[in-house]
């Protein structure tokens, strides 16, 4: 326990001094955590824009305001959650702009059952790798049938099991307001189940 | 209702399949390519003139960023020219005043040679009215000094750098106050002087800068645009008179000082982040004039660190929230004062007889999601075995009522209730609602209310709904309104008002009673305030970077126990602010997962410490790598004899942490609704309401303890 509360402060010193790093202009410094955190953000931008072409563009979108305003923020150790509200922010500002308009890499399969989906088809290469298993299928069918903040919150929650309090920075809401939003949406997730059905 | 309940293992699972596990392949080669075509946002331009600024502190932070820049350059550039030369008053030595060759090289140097700067006393005038007075002594410390009129006898405010600390004597609002930060400067104070002295000379275009690493033009414009105009008299003494793009600098030949500046207003390029403009941006300063300067040995007292007579110490942190409040998020804007009607006492306080309820109350408030509508936002009693039973509201009254609080004796009801023309959400930090007030109910031993016994009015206007408190002897109720603490005498109806720092635009500060009910400690950003009840001083507990929540007296009333909403952890801290000691241990390394503490509840007794702790991978009744769910957690202070207990079996949307009167169970909101949970193994939750559908409920505990036991068993 010690050891993994050890690791883990190690860690945060280190980032902590990445981002100090990056403040001054160190684009190195920068990188590194971009490296450690691009994957992240991209499932978080693709979980409110459902296409790889746009995540990509957002999450770019996202890196490059980030460096770019990063000497305004004033406590390292706030990078993530303010990161996140970045990626947020360009990814519901790219959706707005897209609606409709959304290219779709490849010929996806479109759910053959229930209401029409009011997000486009999900991305082919997940759907691959859930294959077969019909319970995460109508899951992920019903994910993308949720409103872009409902399932920017339950990505953030139970892929990248960002705490509650970091959740409701990224979103700047309330930890109380946080919960919430994290029960309505899984509320709305199991209605869609239900419609699935 | 909802037949389709899915755990938090499917969801994840199921999550983790559909969204891709990785970015698109070379996402990463662009970011990198387009953050180094990317300038950030230095705030650079506001740098200049930041000695004048009233907000020293920003212009300081800009200075920072900018001097770390150049730092290594600076050092290196000093090196290299040696040890600097004593210069004596009364000599000035052969000067070449041949027109410098290399002019970018010659503005440069203004900089570089200022860790060579001897001691001296410098007089200026920056567009023609504010004067300053700057010192630097032999060891390199700098005393700026800012004069209200030239007239003026003594300084208004000051800074002194030291070593690598700043003291400031500085103004908030109307008064002084002294602010000390060790470890700030991180270079030789005498290249400030470079910010004090360069006004509106240099301007922000590309070849216009003071130093090699000019912003983010690079080093191969750095000062190139500057030519030459002349060999001017400034005080006596040569300058080099320089022009870069309607900027003009007369720097000294011999110390390389800028003795006079002169240029087109700034426009300062700082770009405004999320909507916010900059408040320096506006303030350039056009000319800087040095009226005198005197070479030599300064008095040392000029240089000491010490905080003025009569002058109060306020943290850096606090600091920078007043003169900067829109980098400080946490920071409202002062509330205009407000004085309660005179007589808030609705009727005689009646004379209730003991209750004879079997069992203790618990009141609940449901949220107030929708005032407008009525729907919720009423109050209810529950208790084991008995239906939920309405007894403050009803559908369709408009009216929000929430933070039910029995009186210490029971007999009394407190809560806020406010009201709404429309939908509002549901955290009640964010209510924007009107018509705020609090009301005290009598209770009667059925639980039936009477007519409100008092009612305190709050100011016109939106804002968030107000939560009460009894005090320990029941006599006073203290609720948070804005920036001011409001102690309210529930027999005379009087109310005093106690100025605190308001935690948050949308909330009220979170506060505590101590135990004898001689103090309440409040919730402040990077600080617990400690308000004295019988004179309305206060003290101030320091918890540096820490958003302080969930305080708790412990017994003794020595020490409080807090949770850190930054970094979700439960702190104690003593009264003097020392020994602030992380108490939540994290959870067995099985659980996995990070883990945060967001509420704590100290034991009725003072000695013990509940605290809900979520797992990122266990937080809501299942974990993703099979193992154990986030317990709810009793220990002693300082997290000895510490007891794990299994959270209500839903155990998703746990809040709401209280004890039980007699100390032996603990009472939470879940989405199973009103949950209590016995301390100890074996002792299985008790849901007192199906809470589906109104989580977030505000919990009250009634204090009638004496039938608690025999019922549980």
């Amino acid at each position: 326990m010690e050891t993994l509360a050890a690791a883990q402060h190690a860690a945060t010193s280190q980032d902590d001094a990445l981002v100090r790093r990056a403040r001054l202009g160190d684009a190195g410094a920068f990188d590194s955590l971009v490296a450690k955190r691009i994957d992240r953000c991209y499932r978080l931008a693709w979980s409110i824009l459902l296409n790889d072409a746009d995540a990509a563009d957002a999450t770019q979108d996202a890196f490059v305001a980030a460096w770019r305003q990063l000497p305004r923020l004033r406590d390292p150790s706030a990078f993530d959650g303010w990161l996140n509200r970045i990626v947020a922010n360009a990814a519901r500002m790219l959706r707005r702009h897209r609606v409709r308009l959304r290219e779709i890499t490849i010929g996806s399969p479109v759910p053959d059952e229930g209401p029409t989906a009011s997000e486009q088809a999900p991305d082919p290469h997940a759907r691959s790798e859930i294959d077969g298993v019909a319970e995460n299928d109508a899951i992920g069918r019903a994910f993308d049938r949720l409103r872009p903040d409902e399932r920017a919150i339950l990505a953030l929650h139970h892929v990248e099991e960002r705490p509650v309090a970091e959740i409701a920075r990224t979103l700047g809401i309330p930890t109380g307001t946080a919960k919430w939003r994290l029960h309505a949406a899984r509320r709305a997730l199991e209605r869609a189940m239900e419609a699935e059905a | 209702m909802n037949d389709r309940r899915l755990s938090d293992a499917q969801i994840t699972a199921a999550l983790r399949a559909h969204l891709p596990a990785q970015a698109q392949a070379g996402l990463r080669g662009r970011v990198v390519e387009a953050v180094e075509i990317t300038s950030q946002q230095r705030p650079l331009p506001s740098l200049l003139g930041a000695f004048s600024d009233p907000d020293f502190v920003r212009g300081r932070s800009s200075l920072l960023i900018a001097a770390a820049l150049l730092l290594a350059l600076a050092l290196a550039s000093a090196a290299a020219a040696g040890a600097w030369q004593l210069l004596r008053r009364d000599t000035v030595p052969q000067l070449n005043l041949t027109p410098p060759a290399d002019v970018a090289a010659f503005v440069l140097s203004s900089y570089d040679r200022m860790p060579e700067l001897p001691p001296m006393a410098i007089s200026t005038l920056e567009d023609g009215s504010v004067k300053g007075r700057i010192y630097v002594d032999q060891s390199g410390s700098v005393r700026f000094e800012h004069y209200a009129t030239p007239a003026a006898p003594q300084p208004d405010t000051y800074e002194i750098l030291n070593g690598t600390t700043m003291g400031q004597l500085a103004t908030v609002g109307s008064d002084k106050v002294w602010v000390q930060q060790d470890g700030i400067i991180s270079e030789d104070p005498r290249v400030f002087l470079l910010v004090a002295l360069d006004g509106g000379g240099s301007v922000n275009q590309p070849g216009c800068g003071l130093t090699r690493n000019d912003g983010d033009v690079g080093d191969g414009t750095a000062a190139s645009g500057w030519t030459y105009v002349g060999t001017e008299s400034i005080v006596g003494r040569p300058t080099f008179h320089v022009t870069c793009d309607g900027g003009d600098l007369w720097i000294d030949v011999q110390t390389r000082l800028i003795l006079r500046s002169q240029g087109p207003e700034q426009n300062a390029t700082v770009v405004p982040v999320d909507g916010q403009s900059d408040p320096g941006a506006s303030q350039a300063i056009e000319t800087i004039e040095v009226t005198d300067l005197e070479l030599g040995q300064q008095p040392a007292d000029l240089f000491g660190l010490a905080q003025p007579v009569g002058v109060a110490t306020m943290s850096s942190n606090d600091f920078e929230c007043q003169v900067y409040p829109a980098g400080c998020p946490s920071l409202s804007p002062p509330q205009p004062a407000y004085t309660p009607p005179a007589v808030a006492i609705q009727g005689p306080l009646p004379s209730l007889p003991a209750s004879s309820a079997r069992n203790g109350w618990i009141a609940v408030s449901a949220n107030p999601w929708n005032v407008g509508g009525g729907q919720n936002g009423d109050i209810y009693l529950v208790s084991e075995g008995v239906a939920p039973r309405r007894i403050i509201g009803s559908d369709g009254d408009g009216i929000a009522q929430a933070c039910p609080m029995f009186s210490p004796d029971g007999q009394r009801l407190a809560y806020g209730e406010a009201r709404a023309s429309g939908p509002v959400t549901t955290y009640r930090g964010d209510w924007p609602v009107d018509g705020r007030a609090i009301v005290v109910v009598g209770v009667d031993e059925h639980g039936d209310p009477t007519a409100a016994l008092s009612r305190f009015a709050l100011p016109a206007g939106l804002g968030p709904i107000v939560c009460p408190e009894w005090s320990p002897t029941g006599r006073f109720l203290a609720f948070s309104v804005g920036a001011q603490l409001w102690i309210a005498d529930a027999t005379t109806g009087t109310t005093r008002m106690i100025p605190i720092t308001s935690v948050t635009t949308k909330g009220n500060n979170e506060f505590a009673w101590s135990r004898d009910g001689s103090a309440i400690a409040v919730a402040e950003p990077g600080q617990i305030r400690v308000v004295h009840v019988d004179d309305g001083t206060s003290t101030v507990i320091p918890v540096e970077g820490a958003a302080p929540r969930s305080l708790g007296w412990t017994a003794g009333d020595d020490r409080i126990v807090y949770v850190d909403g930054i970094e979700a952890a439960v702190h104690l801290v003593e009264l003097d602010g020392t020994h602030d000691t992380l108490i939540s241990s994290h959870g067995p390394a099985s659980a996995g997962g990070s883990f945060s503490f967001d509420e704590a509840a100290v034991s009725p007794d003072g000695t013990q410490v509940a605290y809900l702790q979520s797992s990122s991978q266990c937080s809501n009744g299942g974990c993703s790598s099979g193992s154990l769910p986030a317990p709810i957690v009793v220990a002693d202070l300082y997290d000895s004899n510490r007891v794990e207990m299994p959270g209500p079996a839903g155990g998703f949307l746990v809040s709401g942490l209280h004890w039980s009167p007699d100390g032996k169970r603990l009472l939470l909101s879940s989405i199973d609704g009103v949950v209590s949970v016995g301390l100890g193994s074996g002792s299985a939750a008790i849901v007192y309401a199906n809470g589906t559908d109104q989580a977030g409920l505000n919990l009250e505990w009634s204090p009638l303890q004496v039938t608690w036991q025999s019922v549980l068993k």
